[in-house]
């Protein structure tokens, strides 16, 4: 089977652990406890005809990219870039992150994921969501919203 | 598996060495305890990624805290060409979780003033648009207010017995306070939202205080109270800057004084506290027997509107416009009833000496026509409509006519004659900019020479222009009195063809 390692950044409480608790435990805590380093966690995701193991790192929130220790960079497949829909300020610099991730560890994936969508006012057609439609998938680690689909669509992209 | 150290100067290490399948070869087992032979990834996800870079070159990589299996390590990788390596794992627990600590409190108040930031957004956009409201709210009282305060003061001029005159005299004050009140609201709005110019001309300030001290002596007198004003001999005569504005502070005081006042005298004083590099720093002290509520002179936002007595209006105003020029302001409770309300502003003063035009008269000249004027009045606004006819019927030098629709308007000016055109901002929708281009384009010979006149409560800067542009002789601002508009239509009729 293999392995692929997934590096989640964004800016400190976003989320980026809840979401990846979400996902390896379902379980989600209202408490913020701050990350520091990294934690390194795993989960296979079964695909139609494959399995795939994801190594997840999940890194300590920065507001500057070019923060993160880059060796926890090297080596990575895939990146997923966190923001907090309910604060600007995690996703206004997302294109130049985008673009200083892919010059420096290489030509991979990254999707760009806004969540609390949870905190979003609900309705279809809200204004919010428009105004968000750069990011790649809205999710809510609190309720658990798209995280499942989030992980399916990255392994899909990896293997292929 | 942690061996908490109680000195945090000896950090537990751990070497671990790998062979080239991946295996554990060898491990001094200080903190993690790991079987020998058994590849090094299943001992945990972050093995199974370090081991995936194990790629046949000779490397040397630092990763720094890392949590795993209850502890968080600083670690080495050092791998060999053959694919063999070593893992170093320091155990720094104890150091990181005070890291953490502070961290901890670093991000939640980070992530706190933003979310605090957001809310001011949007508690300004909020501001805005109640400024806003508030402003054109205004606006549209004044209409009414036209009708009040010139019928007013109409009335006083005819024959009224003692009793009419006091009612009538009643009804003035009170509008002439409200349309005070109005002004007080759209000013303030205006300062709220910070798009006010400061005016930077020499004026005579001798002039400015002694029309102050004339006015508010009568004023106080009629009362029964006395009205005190000194001001200290070097005060400079002439002054550069906004005087409407410093007009606006020293009355604001006043008024202040007024309204809780519960002595019989008020005094009002201006004194120089030093002159520096072409500038004056003057002191007006306003004292009064009685005490302002306490929070009244506070800064309010707009936010609290609501809380906000008319009272205390002319104590915002006062401080948005001390703010404004730069100055500073003090209520002061002195001998527990009077109150000292005390402004500082810095003003600059010409360096050099200054002569001012003398200035115009604004009290109607009473002529007595031959011939009477035809005016055509264009207002849709019965109210204003009915006050320029007033005023102007009163006189008996003018016939007027009044129109509605534009359409009656464009055949009249075609096949009529008149002497004066008087028409309001807007007719039936249409902008009074647009209509006189077209009433231009009907009138008849001798109607394209006469004076158009425009009354209208939009009285900025740039509308003026506006009107000016568009072929308007002059603008009469609303609400007007009978005098002002019958200054301006004497000022703009050539009343020698007239008389
Ligand atoms: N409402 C809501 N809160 C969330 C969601 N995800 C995380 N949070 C909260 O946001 C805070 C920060 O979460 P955390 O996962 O530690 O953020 P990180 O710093 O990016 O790892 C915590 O208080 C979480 O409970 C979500 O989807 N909805
Ligand atoms: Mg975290």
């Amino acid at each position: 089977m293999s392995s692929k390692k997934i590096v989640i950044v964004g800016s400190f409480g976003v989320g980026k652990t809840s979401l990846i608790r979400r996902f390896v435990d379902d379980t989600f805590s209202e408490d913020y406890k701050v990350t520091i380093g990294v934690h390194i966690l795993k989960k296979t995701v079964q695909l139609q005809d494959h399995d795939i193991n994801l190594i997840i790192w999940d890194t300590e929130g920065t507001d500057e990219i070019e923060e993160i220790r880059t060796s926890y960079l090297l080596g990575t497949h895939g990146f997923i870039y966190v923001s907090d829909v309910t604060r600007p300020k995690t996703y206004e610099k997302i294109d130049e992150h985008k673009q200083y991730l892919s010059k420096n560890f290489g030509n991979v994936p990254i999707f760009t994921v806004g969540n609390k969508s949870d905190l979003l006012p609900k309705g279809s057609i809200s204004q919010k969501k428009e105004e968000l439609d750069f990011l790649d998938i809205l999710v809510s680690a609190k309720e658990g919203n798209n995280v499942q689909r989030l992980f399916e669509k990255i392994a899909k992209i990896l293997i292929s | 598996m942690s061996t908490s150290s109680s000195n945090e100067f000896i950090v537990p290490i751990q070497f671990i060495s790998i062979d080239t399948d991946g295996k554990i070869k060898s491990s001094d087992q200080k903190i993690l305890n790991l079987e020998k032979g058994a590849p090094i990834k299943d001992a945990h996800p972050f093995f199974e990624s370090v081991i995936s870079m194990f790629e046949s070159r000779a490397t040397h990589l630092k990763l720094d805290c890392v949590n795993m299996l209850d502890c968080t390590f600083d670690v080495e990788v050092i791998t060999h060409k053959d694919n063999s390596g070593v893992i170093i794992l320091r155990d720094r627990s104890d150091f990181y979780k005070r890291i953490q600590k502070v961290a901890q409190q670093r991000n939640q108040s980070l992530i706190l003033n933003e979310l605090l930031e957001l809310k001011n957004d949007v508690l300004k956009e909020k501001e805005a648009f109640k400024t806003k409201f508030i402003k054109n709210f205004s606006e549209e009282l004044r209409s009414p207010l036209t009708l009040i305060s010139a019928f007013s003061s109409l009335l006083l001029k005819g024959d009224l017995d003692l009793e009419q005159t006091k009612l009538v005299e009643a009804l003035k004050e009170q509008s002439d306070s409200i349309r005070k009140l109005l002004d007080d609201i759209i000013e303030l709005s205006k300062l709220k939202k910070g798009d006010s110019k400061l005016a930077e001309e020499v004026f005579s300030f001798k002039d400015l205080l002694s029309s102050i001290y004339m006015n508010y002596n009568a004023k106080v007198s009629l009362t029964n109270n006395t009205f005190e004003m000194n001001v200290s001999k070097d005060v400079p005569e002439f002054l550069q800057g906004d005087e409407r504005r410093i007009a606006q502070v020293i009355k604001n005081l006043i008024e202040n004084a007024l309204i809780f006042n519960d002595g019989k005298h008020i005094k009002f004083e201006v004194t120089e506290n030093h002159r520096r590099a072409g500038k004056t720093s003057l002191r007006f002290q306003v004292h009064h027997k009685g005490t302002v509520p306490k929070g009244l002179g506070d800064k309010y936002d707009l936010e609290d509107l609501e809380k906000v007595n008319p009272e205390g209006l002319n104590f915002s105003i006062v401080r948005e416009l001390v703010e404004l020029l730069d100055g500073t302001l003090k209520f002061n409770e002195v001998d527990t009833n009077h109150t000292q309300q005390i402004v500082n502003l810095k003003v600059a003063y010409p360096l050099h000496e200054v002569k001012l035009p003398p200035k115009k008269k604004s009290t109607v000249e009473q002529y007595k026509f031959s011939e009477k004027v035809k005016v055509l009045i264009a207002d849709q606004n019965t109210t204003t409509q009915l006050t320029a006819l007033k005023v102007l019927v009163s006189t008996g030098n003018f016939d007027t006519e009044v129109y509605t629709d534009p359409r009656e308007l464009l055949e009249a000016v075609e096949k009529r004659e008149f002497d004066l055109i008087l028409m309001s901002s807007s007719i039936s929708q249409i902008d009074s900019i647009e209509l006189i281009s077209i009433i231009k384009q009907f009138a008849n010979n001798s109607n394209k020479k006469i004076p158009i006149i425009a009354l209208t409560v939009h009285t900025s800067k740039e509308s003026m222009a506006a009107y000016k542009a568009a072929g308007f002789k002059d603008v009469i601002k609303k609400p007007y009195t009978d005098d002002e508009l019958l200054n301006t239509i004497y000022k703009r009729l050539k009343i020698k063809k007239f008389l």
